[in-house]
């Protein structure tokens, strides 16, 4: 069962300078059960399209449908059974002069819970979130960190089939991410809860979504697996290579010359280890040629190496490569 | 928590969604009051305001002629005069300015897209912030009447006075929820209209009789007009002549007043109606979250 249908959504912000078109044509669905990431650069439609899923945005065409209900004629019954956790504004959406417990105590008013019902919900999902020791400190107090812990418990206080999570790991630092990423995983695995999640980090992504769609300027340009859309890209030639020095800087510049590479892609220095990924148009060529010019250095490795999935991301969003 | 007990609360119990909408609102005005307190510097500098203001009042009522006030109809004490018609009005304004206040607050602090995205209701929760500025103001208003008693104000009102005085303040105050209502709904999609509330202010103050009596403005008809046109003007003319005078609010004068007071109840469906259409445009243009 489709748990989300997105079909041939548009939405259009009109001014009285200019109009732009966020979304145009937006069509995909997410399976009942299944953890979904929205990928795309800034301003390509992930917020708009979140908040029409979140019913506080209309549509201006097209048609899209939560558990079966109608985000605009059955907004209603759709806030039932969405949670939502927008982390891009940082926590903005808390009230910071409430304590962490008052929050979720008024959110769960707001969605009629039963106030006992209410209470084992709270302090369940405070003590899982490791927040229960700052339960009645103000939320002004609250690291980042904890307050999208606190606002990810929010959207899950009314027991909702579908959570919407836009960039909840935005910013926080890398324990915090970790408890997240493990925390929506066992919601997805383990509770069957159908996550629909925006990103820019690409080995988030990986790491958590089943299907992902890459969203530019208000198109889906891409909606697969992430091994697929890495796939789709392997045509891109890339040599990854890994030697022993120091000369960053003399290295780089002697790639940067060979005509035969494109674009580096990465380059990273670990103690007296080097390692960098080129973009090459001849693959065979450009490793013997890459070699040639780093004669004298003590190659540890040289081989073709596979997209990954940012690189194949990059591709697709700023090269067109999806067409 | 081990993760199987947390899946057992959480997951396997159904949840019980069924509270009354009495008990939401009264639980938003609750939450918001507990915001509010927060605040202690407004509280002791709003304390301040109610002293100055009463005890400029105070002054000015020894320039009041008391034979000219008795001729009126309004006893013989400007500063009784005086006193409620500066409660009555502050009453008005911090119930009407708390709402688009608020509002306003939970807009900018980001807080009111979660709050349409909630299964209750926006009018709901406007309710529920109507109840906690009608307690606030409420607050308010036994503020003033208690700092005037400190400085010479003694209300001396039978039981009969004192029913018919909070029924009249009563209708008084459901009507400017009314208009708060409609401003805030106004505010959801224009934000800033604190303007807007302080010329209601102005209005009230200017026309609604606070400092003088409506008679006087026979002399000016037209801003006669205009100050009947304001339910606030009827409401206060009725509880200055009942709790000053002791007249009934059956006297036929002041039936008429009542009568035209109740007539303002039509503001109520308007407020509603203006908060459903000013959101479905914040929520067409993508402005539910701006400010």
């Amino acid at each position: 069962m489709d748990a989300i249908k997105v079909k041939n959504v548009v939405k259009i912000y009109k001014s009285k300078r200019k109009t732009v078109k966020a979304l145009n044509g937006v069509s995909f669905h997410v399976r009942k059960g299944e953890f979904f990431a929205l990928l795309g650069p800034n301003g390509a439609g992930k917020t708009t399209l979140t908040k029409i899923l979140a019913t506080i945005l209309l549509p201006d065409g097209g048609e899209v449908t939560i558990m079966g209900y109608d985000v605009v004629s059955q907004a209603d019954k759709v806030r039932r059974i969405i949670g939502w956790c927008e982390g891009e504004n940082g926590g903005r959406s808390l009230y910071w002069r409430l304590s962490g417990i008052d929050n979720l105590k008024l959110f769960a008013a707001l969605y009629g819970l039963n106030p006992r019902d209410a209470e084992k919900r709270i302090w369940a999902l405070l003590k899982f979130l490791d927040l229960d020791h700052a339960a009645y400190k103000l939320v002004k107090s609250y690291s980042l960190g904890m307050k999208i812990k606190l606002m990810l418990a929010r959207a899950l206080i009314h027991d909702p089939e579908v959570l919407l999570l836009d960039e909840p790991t935005l910013g926080l630092d890398v324990e915090s991410t970790i408890k997240i990423r493990r925390f929506l995983k066992t919601l997805c695995n383990e509770v069957d809860k159908t996550i629909f999640f925006t990103s820019h980090n690409m080995h988030e992504v990986e790491a958590l979504a089943d299907r992902i769609a890459v969203i530019n300027k208000g198109k889906i340009i891409f909606i697969g697996t992430p091994d697929e859309l890495k796939r789709r890209v392997e045509k891109f030639k890339i040599v990854e290579v890994t030697l022993l020095s120091n000369d960053a800087e003399e290295i780089k510049s002697k790639l940067m010359k060979m005509p035969v590479v494109r674009k580096i892609l990465s380059f990273q220095r670990r103690e007296n280890t080097l390692r960098f990924r080129v973009l090459v148009d001849n693959l065979y060529e450009a490793i013997s040629d890459i070699a040639l010019a780093l004669k004298g250095y003590k190659i540890e490795r040289i081989e073709r190496a596979l997209p990954s999935l940012e690189e194949a991301f990059l591709r697709l969003v700023f090269q067109g490569e999806a067409k | 928590m081990r993760h199987d007990e947390f899946a057992f609360v959480i997951y396997r119990n159904k949840v019980d969604t069924k509270i009354s909408k009495l008990h939401r609102m009264a639980y938003i005005a609750w939450i918001r009051l507990k915001i509010f307190t927060g605040y202690r510097l407004r509280f002791a500098l709003d304390i301040l305001g109610i002293c100055i203001s009463v005890l400029q009042y105070l002054l000015l009522s020894l320039l009041a002629n008391p034979q000219d006030l008795a001729r009126l109809g309004y006893g013989t004490d400007y500063f009784a005069f005086v006193v409620w018609g500066v409660a009555l009005a502050r009453y008005v304004w911090d119930l009407v300015g708390m709402m688009v206040h608020w509002v306003w607050h939970e807009i900018s602090s980001g807080t009111f897209g979660v709050i349409v995205s909630t299964t209750t209701s926006i009018k709901l929760w406007l309710m529920g912030q109507a109840l906690f500025s009608t307690v606030w103001a409420s607050i308010w208003f036994m503020g003033v009447i208690l700092v005037a008693s400190l400085v010479g104000f003694h209300p001396s009102l039978s039981i009969f006075q004192l029913i018919q005085t909070v029924f009249v303040i009563l209708v008084m105050i459901i009507i400017h929820a009314g208009i708060g209502i409609m401003f805030t709904g106004i505010s959801i999609y224009h934000k800033q209209v604190d303007v807007l509330v302080f010329l209601l202010a102005g209005i009230i103050e200017m026309f609604g009789g606070v400092i003088y009596p409506l008679s006087l403005l026979w002399n000016i008809p037209v801003l006669y007009y205009v100050a009947l046109a304001l339910p606030f003007t009827h409401g206060l003319e009725i509880i200055r002549k009942v709790a000053i005078s002791g007249y009934s609010i059956l006297t036929p004068p002041l039936l008429t007043h009542f009568i035209v007071l109740l007539s303002f109840v039509w503001i109520i469906p308007l407020g509603f109606k203006t908060v459903d259409y000013y959101l479905a445009k914040a929520r067409r243009t993508g402005d539910v979250f701006s400010y």
